[in-house]
């Protein structure tokens, strides 16, 4: 009997406890709506507005190598969401990426490079690299491929002409200087961005030696912030995968590798909004892999762009304020 | 005894004796009939020991393929996803050219939250049967979930043709998807569609509104959330909208009038509202009261930062 009137006590605490569950859930899903409402329509409002009447948003992608395609499926959601994006700055393939979009050229068709990229036999110009032909002929590479791909998108515009400001970052090889390029044939910025040292030969160009920006800044916060940008968006594809480098090449890849994350924990400190695609697993020079890294960019940027619509907007609450 | 074992060669048997098991095609079936009865009269528990029996016998493929297909059925419909998963996903390895267990499969994994394990497999039942309304709508959905968004919408496009655009709710999160990517032609399209099917819907009137507001026509946008108000007088968070709508369409003491409605008080939303009103109408003291309160509604994590924001930008002044 006492059981039996154990186990009614028991059901009645069930239910009572589903129905307050339940009733908490749905509280909750009616709180998030009126986020939702502010955020969605406050947001139309500010998308629309001309740049001079909000904030200017600049857009600083990091280095990576291959892995930096993601940062193509990172412009995809923010294109889907409407986010403006008035200046951007890049390091290395986020230079890359950077210089396209800036060119005008739509999300669609960089994220075909990336399909495609397989095809552009960009991996040719790692997969030439002979340790004992680097010391044989004592002489270093020239990144063919990469920069054939650069001279037939880019060739022929100068940074100034582009849709969007831009800057990219380069380093001086013999000074150790960071050099960021605002100005100039975009070929050879981005050809300089680009420019991995040790293997490919240094960037000749006005009395400088140039190489990868990815070794003294691999996220480029501060020059998107020279651009003139009020709030800075972040994408970073920094990481590398657990498996140990097999060959020099690959050694030498993954010690930039480590030196491009440590930077970038530094660097992003400076963002107002940071996305990191999980693209830890693909190596720099995977380009094979360069479809699987704007997946990662778009899925992740997906997942995070109402938080970074949220932080866009309380950033430009005033100014939304005021325009009203 | 060789004459013996020469005629025991030359006897008949059915050929599955030997590939499949011991038991006979008659046998299995009628087992496989009776996990069927078991599965119509809602028995699981007989549907999992009867398919014990029959996989004790090795029946052929076929018979196998059925009676997972019945168990894995049950276990959904007893809401018991990880056990059907479990099932199906034996039997989607036993047999990955049969589009009902990778159906299923994805069905699962979609539903519990793994779109990106759900959408290769939906695109496996589609290679076979690119009319299947419920993998279309199965991989929209798990594009969406991923933010392939223009993906989605093909997929969703071909859902709500093969259905003769006859299913509201599908409708509806097809529009709302379009809405989330910006696409104001296609979620205007498809409002036209579930219109014809409903045509007193409030929820309709409201995507219309957020339509014309991703266009910037906020006058319009605050027409239609009033048509949606007068379909469904007590949704809250419809007048909200219309709020916000109206502030955003410069007709500031329009949308006081909405947020000073009885009921809407203690709402954090409305004293947002309220708060960038007056500021408009030139009432600062009322402006920071009702900020102040929205800010201290922490509930609402998003509206109170922004209210805390104007606040501490001088929006409140």
């Amino acid at each position: 009997m006492i059981f039996v009137g154990f186990i009614y006590i028991m059901r009645r605490v069930i239910i009572f406890i589903a129905v307050v569950l339940s009733a908490a859930t749905a509280r909750g899903a009616e709180l998030a709506k009126e986020d939702e409402i502010l955020r969605e329509l406050m947001w139309d409002k500010l998308s629309q507005a001309a740049p001079s009447a909000r904030p200017s948003v600049g857009l600083a992608l990091s280095g990576g190598g291959a892995r930096g395609f993601a940062h193509a499926g990172v412009l995809e959601a923010l294109d889907y969401a409407g986010f403006p994006i008035d200046k951007v700055a890049g390091t290395s393939m986020g230079a890359v990426i950077g210089a396209l979009y800036s060119s005008g050229m739509s999300v669609r068709e960089i994220l075909k490079f990336a399909g495609e990229a397989s095809a552009l036999n960009v991996s040719r110009d790692f997969g030439g690299v002979k340790f004992l032909n680097l010391l044989i002929t004592d002489r270093l590479i020239t990144p063919t491929y990469i920069n054939k791909f650069i001279e037939s998108n880019l060739g022929g515009l100068s940074i100034e002409e582009l849709k969007k400001p831009f800057a990219c970052v380069a380093m001086d090889f013999r000074t150790g200087e960071r050099i960021v390029f605002r100005e100039g044939p975009l070929a050879v910025a981005v050809r300089a961005s680009v420019n991995l040292p040790g293997i490919f030969a240094p960037l000749e160009y006005r009395h400088r030696y140039l190489v990868d920006g990815g070794i003294v800044d691999f996220i480029p916060v501060e020059s998107a912030r020279a651009l003139g940008s009020d709030w800075v968006l972040a994408s970073v594809t920094a990481g590398s995968s657990g498996e140990l480098p097999g060959n020099v090449l690959l050694s030498l890849l993954r010690v930039i590798d480590t030196q491009g994350a440590m930077l970038a924990k530094n660097g992003e400190r400076g963002a107002d909004f940071v996305i990191r695609p999980e693209v830890g697993a693909i190596r720099m020079t995977d380009f094979e892999e360069c479809a699987a890294a704007g997946e990662a960019g778009l899925v992740e940027a997906s997942r995070r762009v109402d938080r970074a619509r949220e932080a866009y907007l309380l950033f430009s609450a005033y100014r939304l304020l005021e325009a009203l | 005894m060789k004459g013996v074992l020469f005629v025991l060669i030359l006897f008949p048997v059915q050929a599955s004796a030997f590939l499949f098991g011991m038991i006979s095609e008659k046998k299995a079936g009628e087992t496989l009939s009776a996990i069927e009865a078991s599965f119509s009269a809602g028995d699981c528990v007989a549907v999992a020991g009867l398919s014990e029996e029959l996989f004790r016998e090795k029946p052929s493929s076929l018979m196998r393929a059925r009676a997972y297909s019945y168990l894995g059925r049950c276990y959904e419909a007893r809401e018991m996803p990880d056990k059907a998963m479990i099932i199906y996903k034996l039997a989607h390895g036993l047999y990955p050219e049969d589009g009902f267990f990778s159906g299923r499969l994805a069905a699962i994994y979609l539903k519990a939250g793994f779109p990106a394990l759900a959408a290769p497999l939906f695109e496996q039942v589609l290679r076979e049967r690119s009319d299947d309304i419920e993998a279309n709508t199965g991989l929209a959905r798990a594009y969406a979930a991923l933010g392939f968004l223009s993906k989605a919408k093909s997929y969703y496009s071909r859902a709500v043709i093969l259905g003769d655009f006859g299913d509201l709710g599908l409708l509806k999160e097809y529009t709302a998807q379009m809405l989330r990517k910006r696409d104001w032609e296609e979620a205007e399209l498809i409002i036209g569609y579930a219109l014809r099917t409903a045509p007193k819907d409030a929820e309709l009137r409201g995507f219309q509104a957020r339509a014309a507001a991703g266009r910037g026509r906020y006058e319009k946008a605050a027409a239609y959330m009033r048509e949606g108000l007068e379909l469904a007088p007590g949704e809250k968070n419809m007048a909200l909208e219309l709020a916000l709508l109206e502030l955003l369409a410069g007709d500031h003491r329009a949308a006081l009038a909405v947020v000073s409605a009885p009921g809407m008080e203690n709402n954090a939303l409305a004293a947002l509202i309220r708060g960038m009103a007056f500021r408009k109408t030139g009432d600062p003291a009322a402006a920071s009261a009702n900020l102040t309160r929205a800010a201290g509604m922490k509930e609402r994590p998003f509206v109170a930062a922004f209210a805390a924001r104007l606040l501490e930008t001088g929006g409140g002044r």
